[in-house]
């Protein structure tokens, strides 16, 4: 960075400031008299203003809104909306079935999904030789991880499609095999989603392991060798444990991101079949977009808050035991 | 003695390297067939679709085509949609880094009343995901009337509690001397801010603006929910929406010329800013 | 006054990002539709003749419209089918389009919540002539006497036949046209005979959205109905069972091709890979096109009502609607306008039943041009045979809770009663909750 442009640009805006003398300077005389405690907060509260104003819309008052609304029944278009009490979780939690298939549909990506974490751990322990041009592959691997979920599923949709349209059952079809109905099975489509996701996903865990990996000091390996340690004891023994933080991390981080899985279930099986794809962010969508209910589809949001809130909790406590994160 | 030695020596190392090229072989071979797909998605861009329609599974463009590619290319409203991703992105990212960085700064180094309280409040924002509050961030745009507008795709995730918490992280690192020496001179709170904090904080504000820019970029629930009009759609939720024909033919070679031009862009982005982003990985997760 | 300046640029380029098409002289009218996205290349075509399909066709229709005056802008907004998620999310804004296509079973659902302008009055100003509507066609957009839209087709299920498969399985006429089953023996006698002589399926249907052709076959029996007196979804039935398990049979036995989804259900037809093969009037233009291929496998094709397997013809059937939503700015001279390309639309209705659903205007009906169309005369049936979706507040469920629930007993996930049994559970739930 060229210092020298910087301060240009800092001078000159500086300079633009000045046409607020009049209103500033009569301000910093009484501003001075302050005690300096005060003066901070006054100088710390503009500093943080416009922060402030956009959190409290964007993130603090939604908080209190969707507690508010999820007790109202209340339809997007703005009509029939009355407050109801409780009678959205009591139908939430009581009859609606297909709330009760999509919870549990989100449980089983989150499980499916947790082999993505061991998956980065095996490319990264891979990578992690000081061989010539292995840095490339750290590329390549990493490369799905920044292309939008629309491109991941669409080409995966269509490898996994179920008739000749499909990559698979194309080359299948070469054989007379097949075809093999990928996204019309529940368990199949579940498993396809889930894979798409791991190879969409796991560069990110491969690339945090492998930063783990730099930090364990090699002095630790050389002084494992010389004490006769087979690689298998050094894996088990310093590798393993070196890798504590980075993998609570990932745990915590997949766990929430598989708990939220919309786009990958919007764009291959728009929740299908029979839905058995359908997760909770996917039916508060449809129930709130679809069939217009945002207030029950409020109610929805409120129970997967409470349950994040909870594996949240349960991150803190975990990052503060082992120090991660600061 | 010292002569066999060498000889040994270069014996062993050669053995060495010719190991080390099978071993990138085996896992060339291995990143091939990984990225199978994407190679595939590629070369099926470049078939006609009669081609197509006889065999999918072929990895050879011959019969060669640049059709879908020109019908892509041509495509007026690919190319507005990639325009409404860079202004949206741009714009949300330097919005952001701008917002945080100032309240950043004020948790960091400033001494005031309420702080502690204040800055548990932002840390809670890292606790509350997106999915579990955007109906009413919704129905507050619907109240506005501001759905299908630019302006609905940048305004939420400005305020990021994460980004404050990793430039207050940061900030807190920079030493002090520098900041009293600033303040001898008669500088402002303000002026320190902008001249040695910033500066200061290039390798985190680059880090952080890469990958704001990719989330925004890549966000999918807020803009499917709030950009109804392919006029405001971005190239994310309008290649979705091509892809969503009822009753018509499914044109296979030019859905994938238009996957692969809307993955062109970022993936370009990521080879321009390929090193920050796999050091930024680590300042993110805090393992660094 | 330089930071005043600035500021006011600041304020400009924020509005801009907050305007979300630039207005023009003319009266814009937002025209959204479902139907897919092709301005790429129906974007420039006026000439009708050039238009084909449902997307080229409308297209065309809203470009020759705004080349052939320039006191009103059509501005088209392509929306997903069904279209009800963008117009629930715009009615909540406050911006809904100005006319908008909707399929006539979900017009009492906001109809019923003030959020569609009564047409009754404004029409006849607009030259719009509603008595020239079929009577089947305005029961689809009323609502408690009330017109709400004004409908631009009946849509629903046909049977569509690849003449030479059934020829090499000795299945037609002497004349050379299909030999329709007719009861569940023929069709029976049908299937197996075709299966014998071609080692093919009989028929074909996309599996995954079973809803419509399951509901086809309730009405087709005796009493068959998936609604109650009092307007309550009634879907655990013999009738319902019945159905549902032939549906099943016609998979185990071979006869219908399994687990594919529309686009799959379309190719293994047009691939020459079945029989027949269950989709809409929608694709008959399409097929058409298809067939004229001289490299297409499928060469003789034939269209024909939804198959009778029971008692009496059934076929499910719907209707898409021109509505005007409630809720926007009222602007009469917006609303004026969008009568004129109201109006320009129906006058048009024959040029959208080229697509091949049926016209709803008696004088398209009773039309040479319309009756002449390629197939017409093949499905001819098809009218009086159309039964439509429940018009009740569950209707919006209707469809996607019966997909999923008949697909999850094909699958074998659940028995069929199992499946009936929570498809009852749940749309009674919503209908309930509503």
């Amino acid at each position: 960075m060229s210092g020298f442009g910087i301060d240009r640009a800092v001078e000159a805006l500086f300079g633009f400031f000045e046409i607020f003398n009049p209103i500033v300077e009569p301000y910093r005389r009484f501003h001075e008299k302050l005690p300096p405690k005060l003066q901070q907060t006054v100088t710390a509260f503009l500093f943080i203003l416009p922060f402030g104003i956009l959190y409290a819309i964007f993130t603090i008052l939604p908080i209190f809104q969707t507690f508010y609304i999820s007790l109202h029944k209340w339809e997007i278009m703005g009509t029939n909306i009355r407050y109801i009490g409780l009678r959205n979780f009591e139908r939430l939690l009581t009859r609606d079935t297909q709330f009760h298939q999509a919870f549990e549909q989100t449980i089983l990506f989150v499980a499916l999904t947790i082999p993505i974490i061991f998956v980065g751990l095996f490319f990264a322990l891979m990578l992690n030789r000081p061989v010539k041009g292995i840095g490339i592959f750290r590329t390549i691997f990493y490369l799905p991880n920044i292309i939008a979920v629309t491109v991941i599923g669409l080409i995966w949709a269509r490898v996994f499609a179920s008739s000749g349209r499909g990559l698979i059952n194309a080359f299948l079809e070469n054989f007379d095999a097949g075809p093999i109905p990928f996204l019309d099975q529940g368990d199949l489509a579940t498993l396809v989603v889930s894979f798409t996701t791991l190879w969409w996903t796991v560069g990110f865990s491969m690339l945090v392991f492998l930063a783990g990996l730099q930090d364990i000091s090699q002095a630790l390996y050389d002084a494992a060798k010389v004490d006769g340690a087979n690689s298998w004891r050094r894996f088990r023994h310093i590798t393993i444990p070196g890798l504590r933080r980075p993998f609570a991390f990932l745990c915590i981080l997949q766990v929430i991101a598989s708990f939220q899985i919309f786009g990958q279930v919007d764009v291959m099986t728009g929740g299908g079949p029979a839905g058995n794809t359908r997760t909770i962010v996917y039916n508060i969508f449809e129930t709130s977009f679809l069939y217009f209910q945002v207030g029950y589809g409020t109610a929805m949001a409120v129970i997967m808050f409470a349950v994040l809130l909870v594996i949240s909790l349960f991150q803190l406590a975990l990052f503060r035991d082992q120090g991660v994160g600061s | 003695m010292a002569i066999v030695g060498a000889e040994e020596q270069r014996k062993r190392r050669r053995m060495e390297r010719r190991r080390a090229r099978l071993y990138v072989l085996a896992v060339g071979l291995f990143a091939l067939i990984w990225m199978l797909p994407v190679i595939w998605t590629l070369v099926t861009s470049f078939r006609p679709e009669t081609a197509l329609q006889r065999n999918l599974a072929s990895l050879i463009p011959y019969p060669f085509t640049t059709e879908n590619w020109a019908f892509i290319l041509r495509s007026s409203q690919l190319w507005k949609w990639l325009g409404n991703s860079a202004v949206v992105s741009t714009t949300h990212t330097l919005a952001q880094l701008t917002v945080c960085s100032l309240a950043a700064y004020a948790f960091a180094r400033l001494d005031f009343h309420f702080k502690r309280p204040l800055y548990l409040l932002v840390l809670i924002g890292l606790m509350v995901p997106f999915e579990a509050t955007f109906l009413p961030v919704y129905l507050l745009f619907s109240n506005l009337k501001l759905h299908n507008t630019l302006l609905a795709l940048i305004l939420p995730g400005i305020a990021s509690s994460f980004a404050v918490f990793l430039l207050t992280q940061f900030f807190r690192g920079i030493p002090l001397e520098l900041e009293e020496a600033a303040m001898m001179d008669g500088a402002g709170r303000f002026r320190i801010f902008l001249t040695i904090i910033i500066p200061l904080s290039t390798p985190v504000i680059t880090a952080l603006a890469i990958f704001t820019f990719l989330g925004n970029w890549n966000s999918y629930l807020w803009p499917i929910i709030s950009a109804t009009s392919s006029e405001v759609y971005t190239i994310v939720i309008g290649l979705r929406k091509l892809n969503q024909a009822w009753g018509d033919v499914n044109f296979y070679g030019r859905d994938m010329a238009a996957a692969v031009f809307t993955a062109l862009p970022i993936i370009i982005f990521f080879f321009v800013f390929q090193r920050r982003i796999i050091s930024g990985i680590a300042i993110n997760s805090g393992i660094k | 006054m330089n930071q005043m300046k600035t500021m006011l640029a600041l304020a400009l380029v924020l509005a801009l990002l907050a305007l979300p098409v630039a207005a023009q002289d003319a009266v814009e009218v937002n025209f959204m539709r479902f139907f897919g996205e092709c301005a790429d290349e129906f974007g420039e075509t006026t000439d009708l003749s050039e238009a084909y399909g449902e997307c080229g066709i409308i297209q065309t229709l809203a470009n020759s419209f705004n080349a052939a005056q320039d006191e009103i802008l059509v501005n088209t907004i392509v929306v997903d089918w069904p279209g009800v998620t963008e117009l629930n999310a715009n009615l909540a804004a406050g911006t809904p389009p100005d006319i908008m296509v909707l399929h006539g079973r979900r017009i009492p659902n906001y109809a019923s919540r003030g959020l569609l302008t009564p047409l009754g009055d404004v029409l006849a100003g607009a030259g719009i002539d509603a008595s020239d509507l079929t009577e089947s066609a305005r029961g689809f957009v009323e609502y408690n006497g009330e017109l709400y839209g004004i409908p631009l087709d009946l849509h629903g299920h046909l049977w569509h036949i690849n003449v030479d498969l059934w020829a090499e399985a000795g299945l037609v006429n002497e004349d050379g046209s299909p030999s329709i089953p007719y009861g569940m023996d023929e069709f029976m006698s049908h299937a197996e005979q075709f299966k014998e002589a071609t080692g093919l399926p009989f028929l074909g249907m996309w599996t995954n959205g079973l809803s419509r052709n399951w509901m086809a076959l309730v009405y087709q029996q005796e009493g068959g109905t998936v609604e109650d007196a009092d307007g309550m979804p009634n879907i655990n039935t013999e009738a319902g069972l019945n159905a549902l398990n032939f549906l099943i049979m016609l998979r185990d036995e071979g006869h219908m091709t399994d687990n594919v989804d529309y686009p799959a259900s379309e190719e293994i037809f047009l691939n020459g890979e079945n029989g027949s093969h269950v989709n809409g009037t929608w694709v008959v233009n399409f097929y058409d096109n298809q067939v004229a291929d001289p490299e297409a496998p499928l060469k003789n094709y034939y269209v024909h009502n939804f198959p009778t397997v029971y008692d009496q013809p059934a076929a499910w059937a719907g209707s898409h609607a021109w509505i005007i939503p409630q809720g926007g700015d009222p602007d009469p001279a917006k609303l004026e306008a969008t009568l004129t390309f109201l109006d320009y639309l129906n006058d048009n209705n024959i040029e959208w039943a080229r697509t091949g659903h049926s016209a709803v205007n008696t004088s398209v009906v009773n039309s040479d041009v319309y009756n002449e169309y390629p197939h017409r005369q093949e499905y001819a049936e098809f009218v009086p045979s159309a039964v439509i979706p429940p018009r009740e507040n569950w209707s919006t469920a209707f469809e996607s809770v019966m997909d999923e629930e008949l697909s999850a007993a094909m699958i074998g996930e659940k028995t069929p009663e199992q499946a009936l049994n929570d498809a009852q559970t749940r749309l009674e739930d919503f209908a309930l909750f509503e």
